[in-house]
């Protein structure tokens, strides 16, 4: 997949469980709750939003290499290469 | 049978007081007592900041520093009966604060890191706020643009770098004597505000007084089975009344020494911090016990946790999978506890070293008694129906006569008086007692929402959504949730002119965010076209709720009887979905 396709994925997963940031002025090394009110729970529906998205599993133990939206991109990335775009949400 | 106050009585002889009568401060009994009786070398505080440093503070040392803060304090004319908070991650600063504020016998409180900028305003400007220690992102994002409004607010003091109109924390603490003879307290001085929510108006302060250590003291003892040499490590964030209670006041009184996790949660690294620490005694809560669950067997499988000795929780039900998953993953059983902020300290519980009761919040300690009623009214006239007998449901019910007890909410006498009828303090928690005599939690009599372990109040969400110029009414439920509990979901009707779209959707929860912060936000929100209300006009959350759920309208008699109003059946809810 196209990092930047992946980007928007994220940014658009991050946006549906906290509407209120600032995309542009994220941080991408930096870790979410370093930079934005963003709770466990906040961080937990992520996760799962993003699962759902990509039709992947994460397990709960590669959770902290997801911390920021670098971390996402750099975890995601090899998972989704075979695949040339995200699955239709249902 | 053993008068109930006698427990009480029995723990309270091992603390000092002060000299004189009838003088308590919490601040000596937590720290300055055991460097008095040679115990300063402890460790009393270990904080493990986000990449595993650990840094030690011995009781010596918090003695020290919370002396020179009570100091600071003084010096910038803080006088007993004072309110001194704080909005800071979990630093050391935070309870040195914390003790010196006691110490100076100030009333002292913790603002919750996640809260956003209102719910900040409304509770400093309840508890008419002198003092604020802040670390300074946490101040300029939360505090800085409300406090022309805060007028009470005299100073900051600012953790991290100065920002306009403050003064430097660790600059101030630096300067300043590290010795304090603690002013002569009395047991029933105010000393410490938890806020806490209930179904309607604004957020309550719940005043606790010093003499309050006696029951932090006395079930810590009991009900976490903590003795000297344990390391006991509490989950709770000082934002929330637990993570003041049992994480900073109950294990120094106690004398152990007590872990502050910095980083956020992460499985692998809480089995870690168990088994680097030899963490003895746990108290955590559901919602984290669940998290564990989900990280699997495998995980904890890889540290050596055979240190741990007792678990406990507390915040919301224990489901009984999960004091099995405890015995098979920890190697002993979780032993869930109930108490609440007005009750200060554990009421009911499954103690350490007998049989847990899986499911069950246990049963009362021996200094509590504990009641289930029935609310009547005659003439106008609350009462109270006592429930005897085996196997009975409705309200659990205290007598209030432990030391840790609330005294008031702050400023509100009607409220107060409003939470006692007959002698007996009522929860709002709807119990059944089995026949051997242990409660279960079956729900809440109110409609408060209980989500990973925080109290959560609809209205101070519903108010941040109708200061939205699209918002005409809000209702917010409680909506069950794998991982913690459960979470908030609020319906909207909208005003004319606005239409129901996920772009509005999206909107209307980041306002709610950028106001409430992500604790109290709803996480899911929905429109409809109109909102069940009774008939004089409240809006039915119960309704809402049920029909989220699936539930039967049935349920909804006895909270509807407790309004005062019936429900107007003509009036469903009709909910769109975008």
């Amino acid at each position: 997949m196209n990092e930047d396709v992946l980007r928007q994925i994220v940014c658009t997963a991050l946006l549906e469980i906290a509407p209120e940031v600032e995309i542009e002025k994220l941080d991408p090394e930096v870790s979410f709750h370093d930079q934005i009110d963003f709770d466990s729970v906040d961080y937990l529906n992520l996760m799962l939003h993003l699962e759902k998205v990509l039709g992947i599993h994460i397990p709960d133990s590669a959770y902290t290499r997801l911390s920021s939206l670098e971390g996402c991109l750099t975890y995601l990335d090899p998972l989704l290469a075979d695949r040339p775009q995200p699955p239709e949400e249902t | 049978m053993e008068p109930k106050t006698d427990f009480w009585r029995t723990a309270a002889q091992d603390l000092d007081g002060l000299p004189g009568d009838l003088s308590l401060n919490i601040a000596h009994e937590a720290v300055d007592r055991h460097v008095a009786r040679g115990a300063g070398e402890r460790d009393a505080l270990r904080f493990i900041d986000r990449r595993g440093v650990v840094r030690a503070f011995t009781y010596a040392e918090l003695s020290k520093q919370s002396s020179a803060f009570a100091n600071v304090l003084i010096g910038l004319g803080v006088r007993p009966g004072d309110r001194v908070f704080a909005l800071a991650p979990r630093t050391p600063e935070l309870y040195i604060a914390a003790l010196g504020a006691l110490k100076a016998r100030a009333v002292f409180s913790v603002l919750f890191t996640s809260f956003g900028p209102e719910p900040i305003r409304v509770r400093l400007l309840k508890a008419g706020v002198k003092v604020l220690v802040a670390e300074d992102t946490l101040y300029q994002r939360k505090v800085a643009q409300n406090r022309h409004a805060i007028p009470s607010l005299r100073h900051v003091l600012s953790l991290g770098a100065l920002v306009p109109g403050s003064l430097s924390f660790t600059r101030l603490l630096g300067a300043a004597r590290d010795g304090y003879t603690i002013a002569p307290t009395h047991p029933d001085e105010p000393a410490l505000i938890h806020f806490t929510s209930g179904t309607t108006g604004a957020p309550k302060a719940a005043v606790h007084v010093h003499r309050a250590v006696i029951g932090h003291y006395a079930t810590a003892r009991l009900a976490l089975a903590l003795a000297p040499g344990d390391v006991y490590w509490c989950t709770a964030d000082p934002g929330w009344v637990t993570g003041v209670s049992y994480g900073l006041i109950a294990p120094l009184v106690c004398g152990v020494t007590s872990i502050v996790d910095q980083g956020e949660f992460d499985a692998e690294r809480w089995y870690r911090i168990i088994e680097q620490e030899q963490v003895s005694v746990l108290y955590t809560s559901p919602t984290a016990i669940r998290m564990l669950m989900r990280a699997g067997p495998e995980l904890a499988a890889r540290f050596n946790l055979r240190s741990l000795r007792v678990v406990a929780s507390v915040g919301e039900p224990l489901h009984a999978d999960a004091v099995q998953w405890a015995r098979a993953t920890l190697g002993v059983p979780i032993h869930d506890t109930w108490w609440q902020t007005e009750t200060g300290a554990i009421m009911i519980a499954n103690l350490p070293g007998r049989d847990v009761i899986p499911g069950a919040m246990g049963r009362p300690l021996p200094g509590v008694e504990a009641h289930v009623v029935r609310r009547r009214e005659e003439g106008g006239t609350l009462h109270l129906d006592r429930i005897e007998g085996a196997d009975v449901s409705g309200e659990l019910a205290l007598i209030p006569s432990w030391p840790s007890m609330f005294r008031d909410y702050h400023d509100e006498p009607e409220r107060y008086a409003q939470a006692f009828c007959d002698g007996l303090y009522l929860t709002g928690d709807l119990v059944r007692r089995d026949a051997g005599g242990a409660f279960r939690f079956l729900g809440r009599a109110d409609e408060v929402i209980k989500s990973a372990g925080h109290l959560i109040g609809p209205f101070e969400i519903e108010s941040a959504l109708l200061a939205h110029p699209a918002v005409a009414e809000a209702g917010v439920i409680g909506k069950p949730h794998a991982v913690s509990g459960e979470v908030t979901k609020a319906f909207v009707t909208l005003k004319p002119g606005f239409e129901a779209s996920d772009s509005l959707r999206r909107q209307l929860i980041g306002h709610a965010r950028k106001r409430l912060g992500p604790a109290l936000a709803p996480r899911e929100l929905a429109f409809a076209d109109s909102l069940p209300h009774t008939k004089s006009g409240k809006i039915m959350r119960r309704v809402l709720r049920a029909h989220e759920l699936g539930l039967p309208l049935g349920d909804l008699s006895a909270s509807d009887a407790a309004d005062g109003a019936e429900p107007d059946a003509s009036e469903p809810p009709s909910v769109q979905s975008t």
